[in-house]
């Protein structure tokens, strides 16, 4: 459940909020693994002028809010440096995802605030600020803990292959875990769990099993009946996969996030047929 | 002697198969097993070694108070948190280990519509998806993290903080059904004002003070706060508007 800071009503101008500012407050987050710890290194660009120095006389201050809700580890990180100190956390205390909330806030209650990149609608104006205030949102960012790049783009981070132990009836998709189950029917799940034995088979597999499924699954993503399932694992993963291989059509997309999965199943049909001739 | 020799290694249900259970509660069938004294599963589905291990006669005891569960599961069942928010430990803890503290504490009214049973059983007997809400939904699972998110060493009682989130069933509820309640000064904050302010349990002034900070919370970074300074903003809230 995390918070979404964009769609609030402030009683002041926030930078990086609607469009409040003539300036920009944007952040870059890099995650690595180390020894059983994770490093999270942080670096703040801030172009407005007004509010470095109230970062400078330390009545404002640089934030990351760290939180996971697999573990309900949430922590507030602070600094006055725009390269603070790169913040380790065990990596036992995090698991999968992760997200992370950027801030400038306020350290002391500031009476007559007012900043001279205001948009025009506040121009002139002063706000009373109380200690806390959110002054400047730099947007939010994800990470996903103790998982691997290749991990995260494998289709089995998100999907799986059950059955609903009905006789000869379609496959279908359930959305319903963290993972979404390509259903099917006793038989065909029986005979799959033979022939996934098979090196040769997998490629088949993933055009004859998941490349259709998967097809439903990105226009289902794409859809607004998707909505109720946006807090489910597979998901915030898929969301990313789509749009790194974004195409205007469900069933090029989820070909190339399966990486041309038509030519790998020819390809090894192909050389199937080529050693047994 | 090594102590684990008392203790029994707790099996996992694979993730496949508590996905299956979850999913085969909408077949009328598999419903009715909910009806019986031990719950009927695939063994082969819960072989898996988790490297957790509970005393063999530990128990829960539906009739005492809810905190005395809460610390008693605490202190038997070490796990860390990624072990504590693995839905294959809770689910098979629900259905097998604690099953008859299940059925007396989270009693299904199978007179009831069906569509309200299955979704009964998912929200208490299941854990199928991560967030805050349902960690402390499911029948098991709340049990360990009550006490883990208030657990204090400082104190010298150090489950003070427990017993008081504990003490009305509406401050867990209020308090951690919330995201800002998975932040340790609030939560922390929150029951410090409640134990010094037990006038604040009384109709529904916990769950407004939480409404209210919470609204607060839309402009302010409450987190970053300081522990007296969340306590202030409570103070002030009280003064205001719950007087």
């Amino acid at each position: 459940m995390p918070m979404n800071y964009n769609n609030r009503a402030y009683p002041h101008p926030v930078l990086g909020i609607a469009n409040n500012f003539n300036d920009t407050f944007e952040v870059n987050l890099k995650v690595s693994t180390d020894k059983g710890k994770i490093r999270i290194s942080i670096e703040y660009s801030l172009s407005n002028k007004d509010l470095y120095k109230f970062i400078k006389s330390r009545q404002a201050i640089f934030c990351v809010q760290i939180y996971c809700k697999g573990t309900l580890y949430r922590e507030v990180f602070k600094s006055y440096k725009s390269l603070p100190e790169i913040i380790e956390i065990p990596s036992t205390r995090l698991h999968e995802q992760v997200d992370t909330d950027f801030f400038i806030c306020s350290c002391e209650e500031i009476p007559d605030y007012t900043n001279s990149e205001f948009s025009d609608v506040y121009k002139g104006h002063t706000f009373l600020i109380e200690k806390g205030d959110i002054l400047a949102y730099g947007g939010k960012g994800v990470f996903y803990a103790n998982k691997s790049f290749e991990e995260l783009k494998s289709v089995s981070a998100f999907m799986n292959i059950d059955t609903d132990n009905k006789k000869k009836v379609p496959m279908y998709n359930n959305y319903d875990s963290d993972k979404i189950t390509i259903m099917l029917s006793k038989e065909d799940y029986e005979l799959y769990q033979i022939i996934v034995k098979e090196k040769i088979s997998i490629d088949t597999l993933h055009s004859s099993i998941v490349l259709p499924a998967l097809s439903e699954v990105v226009r289902f993503h794409q859809s607004d009946e998707s909505n109720e399932y946006s807090d489910k694992k597979w998901y915030m993963l898929l969301e990313r996969l789509i749009d790194e291989n974004k195409t205007d059509d469900p069933l090029q997309t989820t070909q190339k996030i399966l990486n041309l999965p038509i030519n790998r199943s020819f390809n090894s049909m192909y050389y199937y047929e080529m050693i047994n001739r | 002697m090594n102590d684990n020799n008392h203790k029994k290694e707790i099996p996992l249900f694979t993730s496949k198969y508590a996905n299956r259970l979850y999913r085969n509660l909408e077949i009328e069938e598999n419903l009715e097993t909910y009806k019986e004294n031990h719950f009927a599963f695939e063994k082969n589905f819960a072989s898996g070694k988790s490297g957790i291990f509970i005393n063999n006669n530990f128990k829960l005891d539906p009739d005492v108070h809810i905190s005395n569960n809460s610390i008693s599961l605490y202190e038997n069942l070490s796990i860390d948190e990624i072990q504590a928010s693995d839905n294959r430990l809770w689910t098979y803890l629900t259905h097998v280990h604690f099953w008859n503290f299940m059925k007396k504490e989270w009693k299904i009214d199978f007179s009831k519509d069906r569509i309200k049973i299955i979704d009964f059983i998912k929200d208490r007997y299941f854990l199928n998806t991560l967030n805050i809400r349902s960690l402390t939904h499911n029948g098991i699972s709340r049990l360990w993290w009550y006490t883990h998110l208030t657990i204090d060493e400082s104190r010298k009682d150090k489950y003070e903080l427990t017993k008081a989130l504990l003490s009305l069933q509406d401050i867990p509820v209020s308090l951690l059904e919330r995201s800002m309640g998975s932040s340790i000064n609030v939560r922390k904050a929150v029951l410090e004002f409640v134990l010094e302010n037990p006038e604040i349990k009384k109709g529904k002034k916990i769950q407004d003070l939480m409404r209210l900070l919470n609204l607060a919370g839309g402009v302010k970074n409450i987190p970053m706060l300081k522990l007296n300074e969340i306590k202030n903003l409570l103070e002030g809230i009280k003064r205001h508007y719950l007087s």
